[in-house]
């Protein structure tokens, strides 16, 4: 029975990867970073904005289902909430700033952002923790747990250079003179050192994941790390257009049209990332 | 540190369950662990050391992916599995 069972698997090969296929992550990703794309270029980014904000409303619900998808207890389920958390906070942050809303001088969006920002550090940070923790992918070595010490020191030597840019550029523009003036400059810095921090914690979510590559466990901590790398360029191309968030981009140059692009594209791996670990969850609900 | 083995039999069947999931590299490296505990080659492992793999595996997959997913690949060694 042993080997007919062998037999078997040898004649159905490699069993499927539960959960979202490769082929479909690519498909629904460039559908929704496409279909961004399509309306910039034919109705004009105006048109295109409510497309964005769909994207990002998806992000935070697919997010939310997952945290809801685990048990009380699964180690994965903090993470993914503090990131539910995060996810959610950024269409809050939209709403905030298209309705213009302060508190006193301070715009309420910008000390959202910051939450937002400092929530998805957490998560990274926490889906670092939750995966470093499993026997399967750390052999616990000290030569490994050096190795690991090095990587992890270089990126947040990386993340505080990347700091130094944004700070630099606001320091050109003179000190602020009010309140408001020192939230909006903190979101700003808060924003690019968050985004830098998430995209070393996304590079260090791939090498402790790399022993799983070929299997559907390690799908969305990649598109978690695209989406951190992604966030970081935006963070990049705001800082030298002048702004804090993506709507406060005017105009449809090539430049702004690319940020907003590379935002979505952010959005859409989070937002695919969550997908496929919720598809993954079902999977096993289903059966 | 354990290293992957190539096997056969019921560690076969081990691999081709948990490959989907964990990749055919961290699938093997879970079988050298099962290995490890239950004191046997791999080609000496049968249905006897089910329980032996579930207990090694689960605290370790839980971690992962959570209960349920865990749940339900422990059933999958134990029912479409070797008799």
């Amino acid at each position: 029975m042993i080997a007919s069972a062998s037999m078997s698997a040898a004649r159905s090969g490699p069993p499927r990867a539960p959960g979202l296929s490769f082929v479909a992550v690519v498909l629904l990703g460039a559908l929704l970073v496409g279909g961004r794309a399509l309306l910039d270029m034919t109705v004009g980014p105006a048109g295109a904005e409510p497309w964005q904000r769909a994207v990002e409303v998806l992000t935070a619900v697919v997010t939310i289902a997952v945290a809801l998808s685990f048990s009380a207890g699964d180690p994965p389920r903090r993470p993914w909430a503090v990131l539910a958390v995060s996810m959610g906070i950024l269409p809050a942050v939209r709403l905030l700033s298209y309705f213009e809303v302060k508190l006193a001088d301070v715009v309420a969006a910008h000390a959202l952002l910051i939450l937002g920002n400092i929530a998805m550090v957490t998560a990274v940070i926490g889906f670092g923790r939750v995966l470093g923790s499993s026997e399967l992918l750390s052999d616990r070595t000290a030569k490994d747990r050096v190795r690991a010490t090095t990587f992890v020191i270089l990126l947040a030597a990386g993340a505080l250079a990347m700091l130094a840019f944004p700070t630099l550029e606001l320091a050109l523009r003179g000190v602020p003179a009010t309140f408001g003036a020192w939230v909006a400059a903190s979101a700003t810095i808060v924003s690019t050192l968050c985004d830098a921090l998430v995209f070393a914690g996304g590079m260090y979510l791939v090498w402790l994941v790399r022993p799983l590559l070929g299997g559907s466990l390690a799908r969305p901590y990649l598109l978690i790390a695209i989406g951190g790398g992604a966030f970081l360029v935006v963070d990049m191309l705001l800082v030298t257009a002048g702004a804090t968030t993506q709507t406060e981009l005017i105009g449809a140059d090539l430049r702004n049209l690319v940020t907003k692009w590379l935002g979505c594209l952010a959005f859409t791996s989070f937002a695919l990332a969550a997908a496929t670990q919720l598809a993954l969850l079902r999977s096993a609900k289903g059966r | 540190m354990i290293k992957p083995i190539a096997t056969a039999h019921f560690a076969d069947h081990v691999v081709h369950v948990l490959t989907p999931l964990l990749g055919p590299h961290t699938a093997k490296r879970a079988l050298a662990m099962i290995c490890k505990r239950a004191g046997k080659e791999p080609a000496e492992l049968g249905t006897a050391d089910l329980a032996i793999a579930c207990s090694t595996l689960r605290p370790m997959l839980r971690t992962l992916i959570g209960n349920d997913v865990t749940v339900r690949v422990l059933a999958d060694l134990g029912t479409a599995g070797p008799t």
